[in-house]
């Protein structure tokens, strides 16, 4: 029965019987395989790597190979948390009821996340944005990352960009630190995350096409240029 | 992995229960009073002498928490307990909380298994007036059915509910101190309510969870039953730390039970509708 249930339509059934005949492994693997491979419907793919995980810690002998794979699965469900804490409204938005919603990708998550359509956007928004990049990296090539972290930063501007393009009165940092792209640096900071690892170069944000032609407007450089030094200060 | 609730309650039992007589009646010892009716409840619970911890559970006024808060304000002045009030008053919380689930529980259980109303029956050979009045009271036996259903449906919520309350309870856990005490002065007697409040854990937990998927299973919500899976194996609850193998193993085996009874309504094992 068991060689019979190795099929792949049937694995789906195998880990019943691997439970019943209290084969606790190997229902791990199994589950762990069919919850990776879930694209269709999140609750799904939740459930099946949480049965993993249970099989994995219900088995006699937990080697290393296991201990990695449950490490994994909490990535994964890590992952999963993200899109379920996705709003609400922007989930209706998109078509999908919260019960059955597919399996959205990191890079998905994060363009949903900075989008003008996630009206009511805050700084922990914009930190999930960057938390998800950490997600991109084992697969993505650097380019796409280096692409999203940009798009990240530009959305934070352009959220706010009346506030980036007004004529500069009094102190530059005092118009500015109530934006979100301040209060999402400091965010990361206060998580001691290293500005030179999340923040790209000021002169390249400044070329970043989608700012339009924002990227010619002076008092944006200028108020840019001060969250920079002020920033850079700090680190010192 | 039901262990039979303990209903006697023996002669050194209710003295413990009614010393707390004397430490309820002066209000500004109620603090005290908390503390010594959950430690006389955690031993209780500990060997599973459920009504004895809910006879004592009534000797603490209803209001004991505001009074605690007010008469440390009229002492000193200020509104933050502190730490080992608020301690003893979650403390005390999560044991509520406990037992309000097991009522519920025994509630549902009663009415599951003898509020059922039974079915008439008609002998062979009846004659004709014997079939009416069979009629009449088959009549009312499906209104009394629908009436059964109903309330057993509430009945299920309100016993899904008050579990829950346990199995996720806020901020940081049942039978987990939200505040250290930083100081170094953690003696004996805090290890020790440490250690019991800990086996606690382990005691209470894992069996709530097979209660839960009892009902869960008995009123056919397989879906949910299934997410059992996920509130053990969370990362932000780790309710997976408090059970032992055999306990997990028990566990998986029960959601297989859930999974199959699902297949056989054309659904995925996870009780998905198959496209």
């Amino acid at each position: 029965l068991s060689r019979f249930l190795q099929s792949d339509d049937l694995h789906y059934l195998k880990w019943l019987h691997d439970i019943n005949s209290n084969k606790f492994k190997e229902a791990h693997f199994t589950l762990m395989n069919l919850g990776r491979h879930e694209t269709e419907i999140l609750a799904r793919k939740k459930t099946l790597l949480s049965l993993s995980k249970l099989a994995a810690l219900a088995s006699e002998d937990v080697d290393e190979e296991m201990e990695n794979s449950i490490q994994e699965i909490d990535e994964e469900h890590d992952l999963i948390l993200h899109q379920e804490l996705l709003p609400a409204d922007l989930v209706q938005g998109l078509d999908m009821e919260p019960e059955h919603m597919r399996v959205l990708e990191p890079a998905e998550l994060v363009r949903l996340y900075v989008s003008e359509e996630n009206v009511s956007a805050t700084e922990y928004d914009f930190k999930k944005a960057l938390d998800l990049l950490n997600f991109m990296a084992k697969g993505e090539s650097g380019d796409n990352l280096e692409i999203l972290r940009m798009h990240i930063w530009c959305q934070a501007i352009l959220k706010e960009k009346t506030i980036w393009t007004h004529n500069p009165v009094g102190d530059p940092l005092d118009s500015i630190k109530d934006t979100i792209f301040l209060k999402t640096v400091a965010l990361a900071f206060r998580e001691g995350w290293n500005p030179q690892t999340f923040l790209p170069e000021l002169k390249q944000l400044l070329r970043f096409p989608e700012l339009g032609e924002l990227r010619e407007n002076q008092n944006l450089h200028f108020f840019l240029k001060a969250a920079y030094e002020q920033i850079l200060s700090i680190l010192k | 992995y039901q262990q039979q609730e303990v209903t006697t309650v023996t002669e050194e039992d209710r003295k413990k229960i009614e010393a707390i007589n004397w430490l309820v009646f002066d209000e500004s010892q109620r603090a005290e009073a908390m503390k010594q009716t959950n430690a006389v409840m955690r031993s209780f619970i500990a060997v599973k002498k459920l009504e004895a911890a809910r006879e004592i559970f009534e000797k603490l006024p209803p209001d004991s928490v505001d009074v605690i808060h007010r008469m440390w304000h009229l002492q000193t002045g200020s509104a933050d307990l502190p730490v080992e009030e608020r301690n003893t008053i979650r403390e005390y919380l999560c044991i509520k909380a406990y037992l309000d689930a097991i009522d519920s529980f025994n509630d549902w259980f009663k009415l599951n298994n003898h509020g059922k109303p039974t079915r008439p029956s008609l002998g062979s050979g009846s004659t004709f007036t014997e079939k009416v009045a069979h009629e009449h009271r088959m009549k009312q036996y499906e209104q009394e059915l629908e009436r059964w259903r109903h309330s057993l449906n509430l009945q299920t919520q309100t016993t899904k509910e008050h579990i829950y309350n346990v199995l996720l309870f806020a901020d940081g856990g049942w039978m987990v101190d939200q505040n250290q005490n930083n100081e170094m002065e953690e003696d004996m007697k805090d290890m020790k309510r440490q250690e019991q409040m800990d086996g606690l854990r382990g005691l209470v937990l894992p069996g709530l969870c097979f209660l839960l998927h009892n009902v869960l299973h008995t009123c056919q919500q397989y879906i949910e039953c299934l997410r059992l899976a996920d509130i053990v194996a969370s990362e932000h609850h780790k309710l997976y730390q408090v059970f032992r193998k055999d306990e997990l193993q028990h566990l998986l085996h029960l959601l297989r039970e859930s999974s199959l009874s699902v297949l056989d309504q054309n659904c995925d094992p996870l009780g998905y509708e198959l496209q």
